[in-house]
């Protein structure tokens, strides 16, 4: 009863470590698109960001707790529906609160937007041209260069340099604006020499936008209905639970770790899936009745159900300790 | 004690093999994916193997971190096992005896990985760049090709036809279009025959003028003293009437008339030769190079035995190639990719900035040659100085000379034009380099991607761009990326041994399908790995951001030792229990 009560404690705890880990990924970036060797790093507006930053990544950080807590040491039988339980309710509470702190704070309603960083006397790419400002003041330029060799084709001119005398950098729409030109360059990434650093391998920026997807998809339905949302919670946390099945399917671990792996992405990847326009037709086509919206909560439900099944029929309790052979 | 060496090596023998069987066998995997994808619309059917083979090593390299702890884990998971005794626990094996030889096979791949990812994965990335470059340079020549030849300019046509089959030799189609095309141009040039306007002369024969009547011109031309004209009419009535004594008697004074005054010519041809001669020599010691090697070059053909014309003639040559290069010397280098898109900031000071860009760079023994270039000098007022362009360019000494010399067109030299602002005529076609020649093609497009600069390359880039108008700090992060990536490859190897040993199976073997799915390990350890890069990154990113290089390198060499140090913790604290 002790550990079952310890439980929750464990995966709240879990779930803030990881937020904080997952904020701090997050805020490195930003700190990295407002870099300017003028300026240096700003933090000032970390605090005011921060609640937009956790509205991102608390659903994964509560997600990947609730697999952790899983993965650990195997819960025994007679307890196991006592756990959870206690676990969807510690999901519940945690979605809940991160959901109604941060509902204000949705990545859309940000009032940070990256300012657009352009170095004086420097060479930009902003694809498919380079610009190179003499003189940069505030949002003001003068005297910018720009090279663009698709202009040069597309215009028909023997140039590939055109020159400006003056610009300006639009900061609410990011785009640079020439006078004398009409197509204006789009300052994209908004810091374009020292953002790359940053930058995301596109793996991992699926991942993020998936999760990205998965937390407004939640977020949305917490507003609708609440009924809806704690039958989601619970849902979430008994595929979480199920997926301690994975973590002892077979009788090796490696297999047994990185199928939960697989299968935490796979969370992930199911609703973004099911929103596409390939995933709505099959949705709609094998929901019938249901509605497509509500498949991917139904296949969690599905998988969740054999999972619990197997392992009930057939994963075997693990061996004591001392009672390994030796080979 | 024999014994414990020999198994050591067995065991550090079949952890290598294993990795070996590992990697051929994604790399395997990776070559049929490739076989099955290549994109004909980027690529032209030559390429083919060419690319299999780059884009299944670039494939493995960019999986080989994954794959290489897929084969660790799986060794120590699942085939790495102790002495056995009998039902009794293993005897008892000193860590350093397990581990020392897997850690210097982990050292030697170490190595390994970094000359893959180092040396030759940005060969082979450049390779892959060069061959899609040349598919659309090959494919831009051909369709200028066919363009021409709709437009019945058959040489124009044949030109471009020809710098495709360079790039392309094999090519059943160009060369099938280039046969084509040598039938058109000689059935052109027959027509052109037929429809040449026949000689006046020719006319009055086939109009039909008597032998008489010939004679009778030939005749009054003769007593005008136009001998030449005279000895055609008599010629012309001698086929006629070849009987004829008259016409024989005006053709052999004609004859005669004629030789006299040719004497007459060889010494004016010989007054005309010295004047000619002297020209020459005054355009050299004039220092006007180009004028005397035009005439230099005509005599040599009329005269091509005389000593002093060819002695002048190669002095010139010579001459010239300090000022100034052929067109053809750059023509001949067309078809091949050379280094692409390079824009730099040539020169700043308090008055002017001065920004370059070079179409392409070619650099041989030759000489560094360039295509399309273009200049623009910008005052610190922010008006524009000059504003040029030029078709090619020829680094000569540290001046880009722009004067393209034809060898045997006068007209056809090619400057540069300049669109806004002039400079003085003596070095309107010069620009001096205000950076190493060498150095330009750091900053062609290709080097835009890191992946396909390597080491040495990113040191010297991350020194010079901001010499060149660029930042530093992408290159100096880079490079330290490139460190840590080497590190992590060992660190994370020690971490999936110790990963790979405590995590073996409960009893007996693992079950069939768990190696069933054992192809899609590296494809999720590539995640997590990725996710571990990604932290390194954002961590040295930001410090370096915020206390500069050497800090940063302090930092996370220590902070790799620790890793490493944890690592082997780990892994000596693994139980010899199986």
């Amino acid at each position: 009863m002790k550990s079952s009560l310890l439980l929750p404690l464990k995966y709240i705890l879990t779930t803030v470590i990881l937020l904080v880990l997952f904020t701090v990924f997050k805020l490195f970036p930003l700190w990295g698109a407002s870099f300017s060797p003028e300026t240096g790093m700003t933090y000032g507006y970390t605090r005011e960001l921060l609640p937009f930053l956790i509205n991102q990544v608390f659903l994964i950080a509560a997600t990947l707790a609730a697999f952790l807590a899983y993965m650990g040491k195997p819960l025994e039988r007679r307890g196991k529906f006592i756990k959870f339980i206690l676990m969807g309710c510690a999901l519940f509470f945690i979605l809940s609160v991160g959901f109604s702190l941060t509902n204000r704070y949705t990545p859309e309603k940000a009032p940070f937007r990256a300012q657009p960083v352009l170095l004086e006397e420097t060479i930009h790419h902003l694809a498919p041209s380079y610009i190179y400002p003499q003189r940069v003041k505030d949002s003001s330029l003068s005297g910018v260069v720009v090279f663009d060799k698709t202009a040069q084709a597309a215009e028909e001119t023997e140039s590939g340099f055109f020159y400006y005398r003056e610009g300006r950098v639009d900061s609410d729409t990011g785009d640079i604006i020439l006078s004398g030109r009409e197509e204006h360059p789009a300052m994209e990434p908004s810091n374009p020499v020292f953002s790359p650093i940053f930058a995301t391998p596109n793996y991992l920026a699926a991942f993020a936008d998936d999760a990205a997807f998965f937390t407004s998809k939640l977020q949305s339905l917490k507003n609708e209905s609440q009924n809806s949302f704690l039958f989601h919670c619970f849902v979430i946390a008994l595929f979480c639970a199920s997926c301690g099945t994975v973590a002892r399917i077979t009788r090796w671990p490696v297999f047994n770790i990185l199928g939960l792996l697989l299968m935490f992405r796979a969370l992930f990847y199911l609703y973004r899936v099911f929103s596409e326009d390939s995933g709505t037709e099959l949705a709609a086509f094998i929901s019938g009745r249901f509605g497509s919206a509500q498949l991917p909560v139904i296949i969690l439900l599905f998988i969740a159900g054999i999972l619990v099944i197997w392992d009930i029929l057939f994963v075997h309790p693990p061996r004591e300790k001392g009672s390994r052979r030796y080979g | 004690m024999a014994d414990t060496m020999s198994k050591t090596r067995g065991t550090a023998g079949r952890f290598l093999i294993f990795l070996l069987v590992c990697y051929s066998g994604f790399f395997l995997f990776f070559f049929i994916r490739a076989a099955l994808s290549f994109p004909s619309v980027d690529f032209l059917p030559k390429y083919l193997w060419s690319w299999v083979f780059s884009e299944s090593f670039l494939s493995f390299n960019s999986y080989f971190l994954a794959i290489h702890l897929t084969g660790t884990l799986c060794f120590y998971s699942l085939v790495f096992s102790f002495r056995k005794n009998e039902g009794m626990p293993p005897i008892p094996s000193f860590f350093h005896s397990i581990a020392t030889s897997a850690i210097l096979i982990l050292l030697i791949l170490t190595f390994v990985f970094v000359l893959t990812s180092e040396w030759v994965k940005p060969k082979v990335l450049r390779s892959v760049g060069e061959m899609k470059y040349n598919t659309e340079l090959a494919r831009g020549f051909f369709d200028e090709a066919q363009t021409h030849k709709d437009n019945k300019q058959y040489a124009k046509a044949r030109e471009a036809v020809e710098h495709y089959l360079r790039i392309d030799p094999e090519s059943i189609k160009a060369q099938k279009l280039k046969r084509d095309l040598i039938e058109l141009q000689s059935d052109k040039a027959l027509e052109e025959e037929l429809n040449k306007p026949v000689p006046e002369e020719e006319i009055k024969r086939a109009g039909g003028f008597t032998s008489t009547e010939l004679i009778e011109k030939a005749r009054d031309y003769f007593t005008a003293r136009d001998y030449s004209t005279a000895h055609y009419y008599a010629n012309l009535a001698l086929a006629l009437d070849p009987g004829n004594g008259e016409a024989k008697t005006i053709l052999a004074k004609a004859l005669q008339r004629l030789s006299s005054s040719n004497l007459d010519s060889e010494d004016e041809a010989r007054s005309r030769l010295f004047q000619e001669k002297k020209k020459g020599y005054d355009a050299l010691q004039r220092e006007n190079i180009l004028e005397a090697y035009y005439i230099f070059k005509t005599l040599r053909e009329t005269y091509p035995e005389d000593p002093d014309i060819e002695k002048f003639f190669a002095l010139t040559k010579e001459r010239l190639g300090d000022i100034s290069f052929f067109i053809d010397e750059i023509e001949g280098l067309l078809h091949l990719p050379g280094y692409r898109n390079i824009l730099f900031v040539n020169e700043k000071n308090d008055n002017y900035t001065e920004l370059v860009s070079i179409g392409k760079l070619h650099i041989l023994d030759a000489g560094i040659y360039l295509e399309e270039i273009e200049v623009i000098r910008l005052s610190s007022s922010y008006k524009i100085l000059f504003h040029f362009t030029a078709p090619y360019g020829k680094i000569i000494g540290n001046l880009i000379n722009m004067h393209a010399v034809d060898r045997s067109d006068p007209g056809g030299n090619l400057e540069p034009v300049y669109l806004t602002g002039n400079r003085p005529e003596n070095i309107r076609h010069l620009l001096p380099l205000g950076v190493s020649a060498d150095s330009l093609r750091y900053f062609s497009s290709e080097n835009e991607d890191l992946e396909a600069v390597w080491l040495p390359e990113l040191w010297q880039l991350k020194e010079l761009a901001p010499i060149y108008g660029y930042r530093g700090e992408p290159y100096h992060i880079e490079f330290m990326l490139r460190i840590v990536l080497l590190f992590s490859f060992f660190v994370l190897s020690l971490f999936a041994m110790a990963a790979g040993w405590s995590l073996r199976p409960a009893w007996g073997k693992p079950p069939i399908i768990s190696l069933i799915f054992l192809p899609l390990f590296p494809f999720i350890l590539k995640v997590l790995t990725g996710v571990y890069l990604q932290g390194n990154r954002l961590l040295l990113g930001y410090l370096f951001l915020a206390l500069g290089f050497v800090p940063t390198a302090a930092i996370f060499i220590a902070l790799q030792l620790v890793l490493a140090a944890g690592a082997l913790i780990l892994l000596a604290g693994q139980t010899m229990k199986t």
